[in-house]
């Protein structure tokens, strides 16, 4: 890692004018997006009755989703703020893509849990007829508590990069742009002051959303352990669903960190020590999530009610959910522990390569947190609607999954036009950091 | 029993069966059509605690899932005492083969010197259907309630009266009257009791059924059906129910009501401070950071 | 048996004629009562025949006081999230009783305009054990008195009683279905498409009548508060032709099915009434008796079924692999 040699300079052709692949690319991903928007005002005027939902699995893959994409965004949040209190200097490139994951994943997140309202246009009254018993206002203030925290995280660690961006000569930009640049530096002109200023935000900012993202996450279990229902009402529910997050995250981080490797070039930032130590942190969350999922599932096979056995056997019937568990199973424990286990197969690629089938795998698990309980409730259903026993999403369903992860992309695209994807001035600064404010001294410091 | 039903269910169909095939192919099945339709008539009386007084006719052809209503016809009421015949009204049933005919409070029957009148309903039929008649003996009863309490134990007791014509009051013996106590939606029975030759039943009334805000309990004599006296309901009230507490209980602070319990909004409002505290002081020290620029 | 139901429906109908102060006859067996005001309130009339003391018929209007709870219209908005003042409802199923006849569901739908497949009250066919009959389990909200959907309403568009009725107020309620998937004992539907035009009168909604139903809301048994402030019983207890359903008020300690009226304490300590699932915690105010000496073959339930109907119950009839029978 050079990271004393990194400038400004190298990353400024990122930031002029774009290109037409540029445009192409936002173009496209822009299509996608108003498609998911296309689906949603039509489902907003033909009621839910489009999508895959019915009575038995009310929630879908919406619900999915939004513990899917919450859980992605909590892995950044985690990194990039323990780095910044931590004063660890090897994650320093990686904590603007972190912290991009961490805000565009809530930003997609947040709106699914809200696909799932029958009825879009009452959404006021969850701030006029709030009531504080209800996981949903519970997750309601804790999401947007967070989701403001992480926007103005990724904001303080931009407004170094912004100073350098204004003072840079010839900026080859549009005058808003630069415009944009004087604003959102403050000022800043590298004083001690102002680094201390600038300091002192890092860290109590991320000091307060370190708690805040595990209260979030957690809360989000709750929106299922609060229900009496088998394989819901959970006790570890909260600690299992932080986990399953982190891992998700750090998996999509590495895959994003390739991403940016191959397309900018960044070699020489993004190194094979980067993998490597996200390698081994993978390896690592993979044996605490395996521990998780099997204290749930062993204590609920080991004494199970009559509808926990329903419930557990789907995920052995093929023609109900053994496929999906299967694919759960191989790429959330077993590839990851034979690929990252055996050295001959570990390389960049094949870390890569196992950290997308992981985020695969951990949105499968959320699929079958959520449906397969919702069809085994304690009255077995006997209905002759087979929509009405099991559920499978509709096209309205899956354009929104699909434009979700457009606008992720979409947010990422747009957001490396503004500053740097590696952190410029953090990267540089890493040898000389503000010491951390002590609790306490001991004599002679 | 289900058993059985379907055994005379089956027996039925089989007749019908073979009636029909025997007919179908016989001239007489002609004729057989041309046969008028039965026609059944249901007639009753009665008496409800305001004093209202209706005589109820139905007229039905049919029979089974066939089973309806013969609308707009016209059916004779007449009315027989002391060997002379009157005709009441003549009326029509409604689109149901319904017709409700309420007596005016001070509406007399013609009774004969036991106080009895004879009401006779007269269907006269026509091209399809057969004609019907039917009768009731109706007379007039008079419920009076008394409470007693003997050896704290509380006795309900009922006299049961015939009024004849000049008003006169004779016991009625060997009645079964029903007793109950009125709740919101129907009367919850007590028992029944049958009246001694002065026309008296007594009744223990249990200790423990709930009455309303004063424990009021109210209190129902009913006889249904009677071949004289019809179907009668005669209420009162006494004080004898255990009161219930009519006060709307504000609800407690609970999960499922709408306040919520004070230490679950001191927790949220505790936590949402101590973060937004942190967040406003970071944000203070940007604001230096300005400042200084 | 035949004459035994005719006196049954005879004795029916003399009831209603008892309790209703209006009087109908009834055609045949068991058909509707000529009833034409449903909607609540005081001050109604009818058209009746009166015979004069001059010995005419003529026709007068006839008040019916067919209120029994003051106020008779069925509360607007907030007020009605208060209970009716002194009344604890609760249900009783007989268990015994029970055919699979579904005329209850039919009644309810038709009261409720629901359309024929949103079933507020649904009946399953239960098995306790391998080795046990199975039996038919009417099942709609049970009204918990610790319920777990009004828990976790985000809105609280659904809300508890003091008379014992768990509501929905579809002017509220924001559709997230969370109430759904909390409800342990699945009675909650949600409006997935446009409601049915309603042809029931109303005159605003109210909470209590439930109707009409709003798209993209969950809707719900509500005890029919509304018909109990005109002393009416549930649609689905006036509409079983078993008389299975016992509803009341358990202040005043007596249920009734419409033709037996018994006491509410008696009858669960005599035939060991149970609520479904105790150990949840929930409370119910729905009581089952259990289904021993029971008046009809189970199957008898299935007989009037279409064959694709029937085959949702193979499962629990035969077992998972056919192999129990």
């Amino acid at each position: 890692m050079n990271t004393a040699n990194i400038s400004i300079k190298d990353f400024v052709h990122t930031l002029e004018k774009p290109s037409k692949k540029w445009y192409f690319w936002v173009a496209v991903l822009s299509i996608i997006s108003l498609f998911g928007i296309y689906a949603l005002i039509r489902q907003m005027i033909e009621g839910q009755i489009i999508t895959g939902m019915r009575d038995n699995a009310v929630w879908g893959i919406y619900t999915a989703n939004f513990v899917f994409f919450m859980g992605l965004s909590y892995a950044g949040a985690l990194i990039s703020c323990t780095s910044q209190l931590l004063r660890i200097k090897w994650t320093k490139p990686l904590m603007r893509m972190a912290e991009l994951l961490t805000v565009s994943s809530l930003i997609v997140g947040a709106p699914f849990i809200l696909f799932c309202l029958g009825r879009l246009d009452r959404i006021h009254y969850l701030l006029f007829y709030g009531r504080i018993q209800s996981p949903i206002t519970w997750d309601v203030i804790a999401i947007s508590t967070d989701l403001v925290f992480c926007i103005a995280f990724l904001y303080f660690t931009h407004i170094r990069d912004f100073a350098k961006l204004r003072d840079y000569p010839n900026l080859n930009t549009a005058n808003w742009r630069k415009k944009m640049y004087k604003i959102l530096a403050l000022g800043y002109k590298g004083t001690a002051d102002q680094k201390k200023y600038l300091h002192q935000a890092h860290d109590i900012m991320a000091a307060i959303i370190i708690p805040t993202a595990i209260i979030a996450y957690s809360l989000l279990s709750l929106l299922f352990s609060m229900s009496l229902r088998p394989g819901w009402h959970s006790t570890i529910f909260s600690p299992y669903f932080v986990v399953t997050a982190g891992y998700s995250g750090v998996a999509l981080l590495i895959v994003v960190m390739w991403i940016y490797r191959k397309t900018q070039k960044l070699e020489d930032h993004i190194t094979n020590l980067h993998f490597n130590y996200l390698g081994f942190a993978l390896i690592l969350l993979t044996f605490i999530y395996a521990y998780f999922c099997f204290s749930e599932y062993l204590t609920d096979w080991y004494n199970q009610t009559e509808t926990l056995h329903l419930l557990l056997s789907k995920f052995s019937d093929f023609s109900q959910f053994g496929w999906l568990s299967l694919f759960h199973i191989v790429f959330a424990f077993i590839v990851p522990v034979i690929v990252l286990g055996f050295p001959w197969l570990r390389s960049i690629n094949s870390v890569t390569l196992v950290s997308l089938f992981i985020v695969l795998a951990l949105w499968v698990k959320r699929y079958l947190i959520v449906v397969p309980t919702l069809e085994t409730p304690f009255i077995p259903i006997q209905d002759i609607r087979p929509e009405y026993v099991n559920y499978s999403a509709s096209w309205v369903e899956w354009a929104l999954s699909v434009s979700g992860i457009a606008v992720i992309i979409l947010i990422f695209t747009v957001a490396s036009k503004i500053a740097p994807i590696i952190p410029v001035s953090e990267v540089s600064d890493a040898h000389n950091l503000e010491k951390p404010k002590l609790l306490f001294k001991t004599k002679g410091e | 029993m289900n058993s059985l039903k379907k055994i005379i269910k089956n027996i039925t169909y089989a007749l019908i069966i073979v009636t029909v095939n025997l007919l179908s192919v016989s001239e007489v099945s002609a004729k057989v059509q041309a046969k008028k339709e039965r026609v059944r008539m249901k007639m009753y009386y009665s008496k409800n605690d305001a004093g209202e007084r209706l005589i109820s006719i139905g007229l039905t052809a049919g029979s089974g899932k066939k089973m309806h209503g013969l609308k707009n016809e016209k059916v004779i009421l007449n009315s027989t005492a002391n060997d002379s015949t009157f005709t009441l009204a003549i009326l029509e049933t409604d689109s149901l083969g319904l017709i409700n005919l309420y007596l005016a409070n001070d509406y007399k029957f013609p009774m004969d010197e036991n106080g009895i009148s004879i009401i006779k309903a007269s269907y006269g039929g026509d091209d399809t259907y057969r004609s019907i008649s039917k009768e009731l003996e109706i007379a007039d009863i008079e419920f009076d309630f008394t409470f007693e309490i003997d050896d704290s134990v509380k006795y309900l007791i009922i006299k049961a009266n015939k009024i004849d014509r000049e008003e006169n009051k004779t016991p009625i013996n060997e009645l079964d009257i029903k007793i109950g106590v009125q709740r919101l939606y129907s009367v919850l029975p007590i028992d029944i009791v049958e009246t001694n030759e002065d026309g008296i039943g007594k009744l223990e009334i249990p200790d423990d059924l709930p009455g309303d805000a004063e424990g009021n309990l109210t209190f129902v004599a009913k006889i249904e059906d009677h071949d004289e006296f019809g179907t009668v309901t005669k209420s009162a009230s006494h004080e004898w129910g255990t009161p219930v507490s009519y006060e709307v209980k504000p609800l407690p602070r609970q999960l499922y009501t709408d306040e919520a319990p004070i230490w679950m909004i001191a927790a949220v409002f505790i936590t949402l401070l101590g973060a937004w505290y942190h967040f406003f002081l970071s944000i203070s020290k940007l604001i230096k950071l300005k400042k200084s620029a | 048996m035949k004459k035994k139901e005719d006196k049954g429906n005879r004795r029916k109908f003399l009831k209603n004629t008892f309790t209703l102060g209006a009087a109908a006859l009834a055609t045949g067996s068991g058909a509707a009562l000529a009833h034409k005001n449903e909607s609540g309130g005081n001050g109604k009339t009818e058209k009746v025949k009166v015979l004069t003391t001059e010995g005419k018929v003529v026709e007068i209007d006839r008040h019916i006081d067919d209120c029994k709870i003051d106020p008779c219209a069925p509360p607007i908005g907030n007020a009605a999230r208060q209970g009716i003042p002194g009344r604890s409802f609760v249900m009783v199923i007989d268990l015994a009783r029970c055919k699979n006849a579904r005329k209850c569901i039919e009644g309810c739908q038709k009261g409720h305009n629901l359309k024929p497949d949103q079933e507020w009250l649904k009946v399953y066919l239960m098995k306790d054990n391998p080795e046990g009959e199975p039996y038919w389990f009417p099942r709609q909200c049970f009204h918990c008195d610790n319920p777990p959907c009004v828990k976790v309403c985000p809105v609280g568009a659904t809300f508890k009683r003091q008379d014992n009725i768990v509501l929905v107020d579809e002017n509220r309620c924001i559709g997230c279905k969370f109430c759904v998937v909390a409800c342990p004992y699945s009675v909650r539907i949600f409006n997935w498409d446009e409601p049915p035009e309603s042809d029931i009168p109303h005159e605003e909604y109210s909470p209590e009548v439930s109707v009409p139903a709003q798209i993209g809301t969950v809707s719900k048994c509500d005890f029919c508060a509304d018909r109990s402030r005109e002393g009416k019983l549930p649609y689905c207890a006036t509409s079983c032709p078993m008389g299975a359903l016992y509803f009341g008020d358990r202040n005043e300690d007596a249920v009734s099915n419409g033709t037996d009226t018994l006491r509410f304490s008696q009858l669960i300590k005599e035939r060991v009434g149970y609520r479904y699932r105790e150990e949840l915690g929930t409370k119910p105010n729905v009581y089952y008796l259990p289904p021993v000496e029971r008046m009809f073959d189970y199957e008898s339930g299935l007989d009037k079924l279409p064959e694709a109907n029937q085959k949702v119950y193979d499962e629990i009839r035969f077992g998972k692999n056919g192999k129990n029978k």
